[in-house]
Parts: C-alpha cells; sequence; structure tokens
C-alpha cells in the first residue's frame, strides 16, 4: 500500500509570519495577565494571612499560620494589625467586643 | 492512501496550550481566591451575628439588674411612705413600670432564643450553633408591698458563653460580670468579649 504525502512547500514564510504575529498580542497580554493574577494573589494572600493571624490573637487562640511578622497593637477598644508582604502592605482593625459596632 | 500534512497548525498548537495554560491556573488561582473570600466573609459574618446577639443579651441582663436595684430601691421607698401615704401610688406605679420592662426583656430573650433555633435570627441554615444562655429569673409572689424582684434560680455562672459556626469557621463570645464596681451600691455590670471557641479548647484538649 502506497502512501502520498503531500508537502506544500513556500508556506513556512507564512507560518512563520503568523507566529510572529501571534507572539505580538499573545505574549504581552500573557504577561500583563500574569503580573495582574501574581499582584492580585499576593494582596489576596497577604490579607488572609493577615486576617487569620489578627483574629487568632483577638480570639486567644494558637494563630493559625506561623512565620508571619504581623505587627499587632491592641489598645482597650481595638486590635489592630499590619502585615508586610513585599511592597504590598495591608492593615485590618478589630474592635474589641464592648465597643463593637455591628 | 492518500496522506496529508500541513505544518500551519504546529506553530498556533504550543501557543494554545500557553493560553490553555495561563487560562486553567488564572481560574484555580481565582478559584482560591475566592474561597479565602467566602471564608472571610463567613467569619465576618458570624461575627457580626455572635456580636449582636452578645451585646444584646448583655444590655438586657444588665437593664433587668438594674430594674432589680430599682425595685428593691421603690419597694423601701414604699415602706418610708407610710408616714406620707400619698406617696405611695406613685412609688407603686414606678414600682409596675420596672416589673414591665423586666417582663418585657425576658419575654424579647425567649423569642430571641426562639428565633436562634429556628435560624430566624442573624444565623442561616447550615450554622452549627450552641443554644443561647437562659435567663434563669424568678418572681416570688408579691408580698404586701407589690412586686418583688426578680432572683436567678441556682448558682450564677461566671460567664454566659455564645458560639456559632459554619463548617471550620466560628465565632464564640463571653459575657462576663466587669471585674471592679463602677458605683458603690451597684452590682458589677456585665460586658461581653470575644472568645477562643469551644470547638477549638476540644480540639486542643483532644490532642
Amino acid at each position: 500500500m502506497s502512501s502520498l504525502i503531500v508537502v506544500k512547500t513556500g508556506e513556512s514564510g507564512q507560518s512563520l509570519l503568523e507566529f510572529a504575529v501571534s507572539l505580538l498580542v499573545i505574549v504581552p497580554v500573557l504577561i500583563a495577565a500574569a503580573g495582574l493574577l501574581g499582584g492580585e494573589w499576593r494582596r489576596t494572600r497577604c490579607a488572609y494571612r493577615l486576617f487569620e493571624t489578627a483574629r487568632a490573637q483577638l480570639n486567644r487562640t494558637r494563630p493559625m499560620l506561623q512565620n508571619s511578622f504581623v505587627q499587632i497593637q491592641e489598645t482597650s477598644e481595638d486590635l489592630r494589625a499590619q502585615l508586610h508582604c513585599g511592597n504590598i502592605s495591608e492593615q485590618i482593625r478589630f474592635p474589641k467586643l464592648e465597643y463593637a459596632q455591628f | 492512501m492518500r496522506n496529508s500534512k500541513n505544518n500551519m497548525g504546529s506553530l498556533h498548537f504550543p501557543m494554545l496550550m500557553a493560553v490553555a495554560v495561563l487560562v486553567l491556573s488564572g481560574i484555580g488561582v481565582w478559584g482560591l481566591m475566592n474561597h479565602w473570600r467566602m471564608l472571610v466573609g463567613t467569619q465576618l459574618r458570624l461575627d457580626r451575628c455572635i456580636g449582636s446577639i452578645s451585646q444584646e443579651f448583655r444590655n438586657r441582663m444588665n437593664t433587668i439588674e438594674r430594674a432589680n436595684s430599682n425595685i428593691k430601691r421603690l419597694r423601701l421607698a414604699i415602706v418610708a411612705a407610710t408616714l406620707e401615704p400619698s406617696l405611695i401610688p406613685p412609688l407603686k406605679a414606678g414600682l409596675t413600670l420596672e416589673i414591665v420592662l423586666q417582663d418585657a426583656n425576658l419575654a424579647a430573650w425567649k423569642l430571641r432564643q426562639l428565633q436562634w433555633v429556628t435560624y430566624q435570627g442573624c444565623l442561616k441554615p447550615g450554622d452549627w450553633y450552641l443554644p443561647l444562655p437562659s435567663m434563669q429569673w424568678t418572681r416570688l409572689p408579691d408580698d404586701p408591698l407589690g412586686p418583688m424582684p426578680l432572683q436567678w434560680s441556682g448558682a450564677s455562672p461566671g460567664f454566659f458563653h455564645i458560639e456559632a459556626g459554619r463548617g471550620s469557621r466560628t465565632s464564640a463570645a463571653q459575657i462576663l460580670r466587669e471585674s471592679e464596681k463602677r458605683e458603690f451600691y451597684a452590682q458589677p455590670k456585665l460586658m461581653a468579649r470575644w472568645t477562643t471557641p469551644k470547638k477549638f479548647l476540644a480540639r486542643a484538649n483532644l490532642y
């Protein structure tokens, strides 16, 4: 049984052109999307770590997340916590129950 | 048999794969972020719920205890007013007002307890909870001076615990007496504070 392979010559340039155009469009989009997603990811993770650590401190329970360099300032009315994750800084304030407004 | 090869798609395929990987990882990251957001949202909802119900319990207990003090004072005043009987009717009216205030607070708390177990309050179906503390006040029958103040039946607990949760999220509060008396004759008021959930304490004891 014989098989016939048809190779159209002269189309490699067309493919390379399409590849280059695709790269021009897709690569910046991918980089921008990855940067945006990465930034949001770091911010969310930072906020979540801060929330958990500060809340554990407020409840006098052991923090669930260790190795968190959370700065906690406790006053008679509330508990303020701050966490720096790289260039991201998150702050949170939990009022003590006697002073909380709902 | 005719087998034709076309290399036009060979370059687009890796690009498609890259886009697919990015999209899938983006969906995954977004899903995890959304999960965290939901956890925080649930926690804040539980905190608001426990916080508001704890403050309500504290306020109602303080109101009842304040009314109790007023009732005792009014009853003493009624005894003293036997020297001036015209003062007795307004004093008795004041006494009745304090009784009505106490009964209204007790009834309102009973209603809140009912709402709590039927998810009509701030809890949502699917949340778990500990029953709200009962106000074990009882009133002795009236004596010639009029209605009696309320008395706590049984030993007075050191604190009251309110707790609810959903899944892994829990919120708990304690209502306890302030350590200092603010007024010389007054009983120390009740205060509310966040506390360690019993669920966590049970887990800590288990291990």
